[in-house]
């Protein structure tokens, strides 16, 4: 038999058996459980010289009942994640994340998720999908923000922590989270103020604590804080008066004896700062 | 043994053919450590373009290409013929499940097989030629007559006729099944 008759027979024959048993000759795989019925049916989703469309796909998955209802009508089980993820999603995005022919089980048969594809308003509330993912842990419970404001999208570490993202009142609050963090040395078990007040939020050190600027804590001033600090927590605020050799009376005489009357702000003259200038 | 003219000529080709094999094991290999597998569906294309560029040797024998040795068109139809086959032996290393395919894949060995065969015949031969023209004291003259040439040609191509009944009807399998993969591919693939 001459060539060409042997290529034109087997061409007919071939295309016989591909258009009686497509799912054989032509499918690249099985399909999904749930479309075992349209193994020889590719035309319900391939258009000729198109490809699969999502106008193929919603003409049985309905995206406003994903998640509700299976393709016969019946109920699903609740599952609002899934129902407020589709959604929100673009008219032509099925293919963005699913696909088919590759194995039975459908989990399996999901394309690299990109956040991309979803709308503004829904990439916005990572929580509509991500809820169940918050780890219960002290700082997630503060945080009330969106996930993408520490995390990117591709992984969940490395994180990027801001605190500016706490609410006002827990942002006062560093010690209900890092109560591990503090040392245990004697500056830091004498204070009861706030880490804010010496720390910044990047990093701890350098820290911005240096009593010299304010008053050197030298030779019989080497005291706990709270001689002088007798308000908890506040250290702006100080008295002279909390040691025998100040006292009220010993101070209200040796001034009055030098003729000076107003001497409540004891700082005003007996400066001992860093600057080195020293009045006493 | 290795003066044998057997092993001379046929080893050479059947090593051809197994390095055939191999390089296209070691090349799908790669490609899926280097996790570039895809590019095994782009080797289909070249692949088909080295193939299709082999049939030039058909194109010159039946004087549709008037110009170029006859010699070098068969070097091109076998060269080309190796190359592209590799390229669609990986290119069918992505792992699709039809029937269709894999048995362009099976035939698309085969005929490369009967090729290396093919080869083998033609040295044959023309070894045969040359000892009967060596026999008749014609081997060296160089000024011989363009018509005697043709003879000699024929002589070889009738000797080969047999190899061709199988090989041709081979080949237009392959074309057919070649084609029908190339169409299913067009009629479903995703173009947007």
């Amino acid at each position: 038999m001459k060539p060409l008759y042997v290529f034109l027979l087997c061409s007919i024959i071939l295309a016989a058996l591909a258009i009686a048993f497509p799912d054989l000759l032509l499918s690249p795989g099985p399909l999904l459980k749930g479309h075992e019925k349209l193994n020889t049916s590719c035309l319900s989703c391939h258009e000729p010289f198109g490809g699969t469309t999502t106008a193929r796909c919603i003409t049985c998955h309905k995206p406003d009942e994903i998640g509700i209802r299976n393709t016969v009508g019946d109920l699903l089980p609740k599952d609002t994640a899934r129902i407020i993820f589709h959604k929100g999603l673009a008219g032509n995005s099925c293919k963005e994340c699913h696909t088919d022919h590759k194995v039975a089980d459908a989990s399996k048969a999901i394309r690299t998720f990109r956040h991309a594809s979803l709308t503004t308003a829904l990439r916005k509330n990572c929580r509509a999908c991500h809820k169940d993912q918050i780890p219960d842990n002290l700082l997630h419970r503060y945080a009330k923000g969106n996930c993408s404001e520490c995390h990117t999208t591709k992984k969940w570490k490395p994180a990027a922590f801001d605190h500016k993202q706490l609410a006002a009142s827990d942002a006062g609050q560093c010690i209900s989270c890092h109560k591990t963090d503090r040392p245990n040395d004697n500056l830091h078990r004498q204070s009861d103020a706030n880490c804010a007040a010496c720390h910044g939020t990047n990093r701890w050190k350098p820290a911005t604590f240096n009593h010299d600027r304010y008053f050197r804590l030298e030779g019989d001033h080497r005291t706990s804080c709270r001689t002088c600090h007798t308000t908890p927590g506040d250290y702006k605020k100080y008295t002279c008066y909390n040691c025998h050799e100040h006292s009220p009376s010993n101070i209200a005489a040796e001034h009055r004896k030098e003729g000076i009357y107003r001497y409540d702000n004891c700082m005003k003259c007996h400066r001992n700062d860093s600057s080195g200038k020293r009045d006493d | 043994m290795w003066q044998s003219v057997l092993i001379q000529r046929a080893l050479p080709l059947t090593l051809s053919w197994m390095l055939l094999i191999a390089a296209a094991i070691s090349l799908d290999y790669l490609l899926h450590r280097a996790d570039l597998p895809w590019i095994g569906r782009y080797l289909g294309v070249a692949g088909t373009a080295f193939v299709a560029s082999s049939f030039g040797y058909s194109a010159r024998k039946k004087k549709i290409v008037q110009k170029g040795s006859v010699r070098l068109f068969l070097r091109l139809h076998c060269n080309a013929g190796w190359i592209g086959t590799l390229m669609i032996v990986v290119h069918s290393g992505i792992h699709f499940n039809a029937l269709l395919p894999w048995m362009a894949t099976l035939f698309m060995m085969t005929v490369t097989a009967s090729g290396h065969i093919g080869q083998y015949l033609v040295r044959k031969l023309r070894e045969e030629v040359r000892i009967k023209k060596m026999e008749t004291g014609i081997e060296n003259d160089r000024n011989e007559d363009p018509e005697r040439e043709h003879y000699w040609d024929s002589v070889t191509l009738k000797a080969l006729e047999k190899w061709r009944a199988i090989h041709m009807p081979i080949v237009s399998v392959l074309l057919a099944l070649c084609l029908l993969h190339i169409l299913s591919v067009i009629f479903f693939l995703n173009w947007r």
